[in-house]
């Protein structure tokens, strides 16, 4: 169970984006908000099962779907009738659409096509270490080269794509 | 001139690259704000594409004593048949910034969901219903105005604070 009012290393992130940085269960993101008064809830009929979030098949499939809508309607899945596992399941299944989200328009706008088969085996929902570790050098790589007024907005959006691929295939690896 | 967080945040580049290791540049700005991080460790600044010079923030005020609570439960001031309900949420220990990040939330949400609408200039989030008025607060207080009863008031309160669960920081 979270402890409430624990705070991990990485404090100043909302919880939508913490739930990528690590898999630990004490995180305050896990913490459901409305703890303080869940006794004067009471019941409100059976607990609504977990139901998998639909996500596209593939690269190309994927830039047509709009996942700030799906990252919106995951997160108002979670109500008060909600228990708490299927709830923090949400709350991660939103985090990987907003990373995914993320992720393609990085990819798009650098032209980064070496991510695609990396961006489809995060979406087929594949855990892959050797994938995070590969990302993790990709990262390394573009922070080692010193960024030119020229070329720095193509080496953000290259990072922007490489960066939210890491925080999605963590995410698969802590599900 | 030190400037609000939302100010600073207008200007910044928004891109959420993480080239800095934060995952989004509302985090990198917090960290700038609190003195953790300085401007020069984000791609756009190092680039020279923007200038450090024109952003200052107020570093974090303390968040003092506050502690959980649920405030009161009364009538409320406007319909003696209903009810208003008042809880303080614990932001989690550490937490510089509140408890409720309204940039995350006003970016997640976006005017698209009816009835909800977010002020990330005032540290506002208020929704509206049939069944009362919920109004957030990013410090973590929130407020539910003609409730028709008390278990419907916490209802509309969890509801409304789980719907905002993503932005707790």
């Amino acid at each position: 169970m979270p402890v409430p009012g624990r705070i991990c290393p990485r404090s100043g992130s909302p919880a939508v984006e913490c739930a990528a940085t690590c898999c630990a269960g004490e995180c305050y993101a896990f913490s459901p908000p409305d703890s303080l008064f869940a006794e004067k809830l009471g019941f409100w009929g059976k607990p609504l099962a977990y139901a998998p979030p639909q996500m596209p098949p593939s690269f190309e499939a994927a830039s047509s779907f709009d996942m700030v809508v799906a990252t919106r309607n995951r997160l108002f899945s979670i109500t008060p009738e909600t228990e708490h596992g299927t709830a923090v399941r949400y709350l991660k299944d939103a985090s990987l659409m907003l990373f995914m989200g993320r992720a393609l328009q990085g990819i798009l706008k650098s032209g980064s096509k070496d991510l695609i088969p990396c961006y489809e085996g995060v979406l087929r929902g594949k855990v892959d270490e050797d994938r995070t570790a590969r990302l993790e050098e990709i990262i390394s790589d573009l922070r080692k080269a010193l960024p030119e007024k020229g070329s720095a907005e193509v080496q953000a959006q290259r990072m922007k794509g490489v960066f939210s691929l890491h925080m999605a295939s963590k995410l698969r690896e802590c599900t | 001139m030190a400037k609000s967080l939302y100010e600073n945040y207008k200007n910044f580049p928004k891109t959420d690259c993480g080239y800095c290791g934060n995952t989004s540049c509302i985090t990198m700005l917090r960290r700038f704000c609190s003195g953790e991080l300085p401007l020069s460790e984000c791609i756009y600044f190092r680039a020279g594409l923007y200038n450090v010079n024109e952003f200052s923030c107020s570093p974090p005020v303390p968040r003092g004593t506050q502690k959980p609570s649920i405030s009161y439960i009364r009538p409320c001031p406007t319909d003696a048949d209903r009810i208003s309900v008042e809880v303080s949420l614990l932001p989690p220990e550490g937490s510089k910034y509140g408890y409720f990040d309204m940039i995350t939330l006003d970016n997640i949400f976006n005017h698209a969901v009816p009835g909800l609408r977010i002020s990330p200039s005032l540290g506002i989030a208020r929704l509206e219903s049939e069944w009362g008025d919920v109004m957030g607060f990013s410090e973590g207080r929130v407020l539910i105005r003609r409730a028709s009863n008390e278990s419907s008031a916490f209802w509309q309160l969890s509801r409304f604070v789980r719907s905002l669960w993503a932005a707790v920081s």
